[in-house]
């Protein structure tokens, strides 16, 4: 009997010895989840931190993407956003000198034009001045090889690009309506595959009348060109440089002493022309305190002749 | 007494039980969670690598595109012509 409930009390001990165990087992499996769990929130919070800086570097990554494919959108479409902002610009210019010839512009217009270039000695030096005056004009361009920097740099400035025959061979290009023609097409080809700009505005080599004096009919060469796109342009008032002969001083007079009776002129004048080039600044200065704005010709402004 | 005590230990083995069984949902949550997160990250971090390829092609492409000489010209054609237009704006607000 004592052997039985000796045996008895041993299994109740055991049974407390193990049940002791597996609390404490238990116990030691909370300790151990807790901490794990307490790590992995700490590691959450990280890891979130993380993700947060990773999405905002991405974020970031991103937009310098958009932003490249627009400058590459941008510069793979360059030519469409020059014609559209020569459009706009053009059109400011045809109001400028419209608003200006009725006297409702607080200013006047004045076109300066340059014939005969361009000319390695003498054209980047007019560049020059027109730049540092932040200053366009139209260029009444002959076709001339090896000077392919001198062309792009005026297209570049936004200078006007206008048509002078290719040739300025007053002889050849005035004995025959066909060959006058011609010459101007050959120099809008030259033009345009140097350039890819077509002209559309022209003056004849010594000014229209030539083409009357020269024994051709002006308003039926003009007519042709016209059909062409073309309208031309002389002069309102001329330097005087184009003879050559005379000093800058009488240069800057011609176009002083007749600017006043104008609201809108163009100046004739030449690239070659060195004394031409030393009084541009001063004659730009005293232009300007006169009232007048310098804006390049284009093919709707009213003193360009169309037939 | 002894009886008592035995049911007691029973009782607290049967709670140490359920906070267990509690704690490993949580455990299992959490490493879930975690697990997540470790692979939203290397999502990212793959992205990160495409783009920084992307922008690298992105960047040869503008620099081949500028560099031309053409591109050149026409870029400092339409600086020019931005500028002339702000400058005959201001002239024509009257």
């Amino acid at each position: 009997m004592s052997s039985q409930r000796k045996t008895r009390k041993n299994h109740g001990l055991l049974s407390i010895y193990i049940l002791t165990i597996l609390c404490v087992i238990s116990c030691a499996i909370s300790v151990f989840f807790y901490i794990k769990i307490t790590s992995f929130r700490n590691e959450t919070m990280v890891l979130s931190t993380n993700i947060n800086n990773l999405s905002n570097e991405l974020e970031v990554k991103n937009n310098t993407v958009n932003q490249l494919n627009k400058n590459i959108d941008d510069l793979s479409n360059i030519q469409t956003k020059i014609d559209e902002i020569k459009e706009e610009y053009y059109s400011m210019v045809v109001k400028a000198e419209k608003d200006a010839k009725e006297g409702i512009a607080p200013f006047k217009v004045c076109f300066l034009t340059f014939d005969d270039g361009p000319y390695r000695k003498t054209t980047p030096g007019l560049l020059d001045i027109l730049d540092d005056n932040d200053v366009l004009a139209t260029f009444f361009l002959l076709g001339k090889e090896d000077l392919d920097d001198i062309y792009k740099r005026e297209k570049s400035s936004c200078h006007t690009l206008a048509n002078h025959t290719y040739s300025h061979n007053i002889k050849y290009i005035y004995s025959s309506e066909d060959i006058f023609i011609e010459d101007v097409l050959k120099n809008r080809e030259f033009l345009e595959n140097l350039l890819g700009y077509r002209t559309n505005i022209m003056r004849f080599p010594g000014g229209s009348p030539q083409a009357n004096y020269s024994g051709l009919d002006r308003e039926s060469i003009a007519h042709k060109l016209g059909e062409y796109g073309y309208g031309y342009i002389d002069w309102t008032v001329s330097s005087g440089d184009g003879k050559g002969n005379g000093t800058s001083e009488e240069y800057l007079h011609n176009v002083i002493d007749n600017s006043s009776k104008f609201n809108v002129m163009s100046i004739l004048m030449h690239d070659y022309s060195e004394n031409t080039i030393a009084i541009l600044d001063e004659m730009i200065d005293t232009l300007s305190s006169q009232g007048f704005i310098f804006l390049p010709l284009t093919y709707d402004c009213q003193i360009i002749k169309k037939k | 007494m002894k009886k008592t005590f035995k049911i007691l230990i029973c009782l607290l083995l049967l709670f140490l039980i359920g906070v267990n069984v509690y704690l490993g949902r949580l455990f299992l949550v959490a490493q879930d969670e975690n697990n997540n997160l470790h692979n939203e990250i290397d999502n990212i971090n793959e992205k990160i690598v495409e783009i920084d390829k992307s922008i690298e092609n992105l960047n040869n492409t503008y620099n081949n595109l500028s560099n031309d000489e053409n591109n050149k010209d026409l870029l400092l054609e339409y600086t020019n012509w931005c500028h002339h237009k702000e400058k005959l704006e201001k002239i024509m607000d009257y």
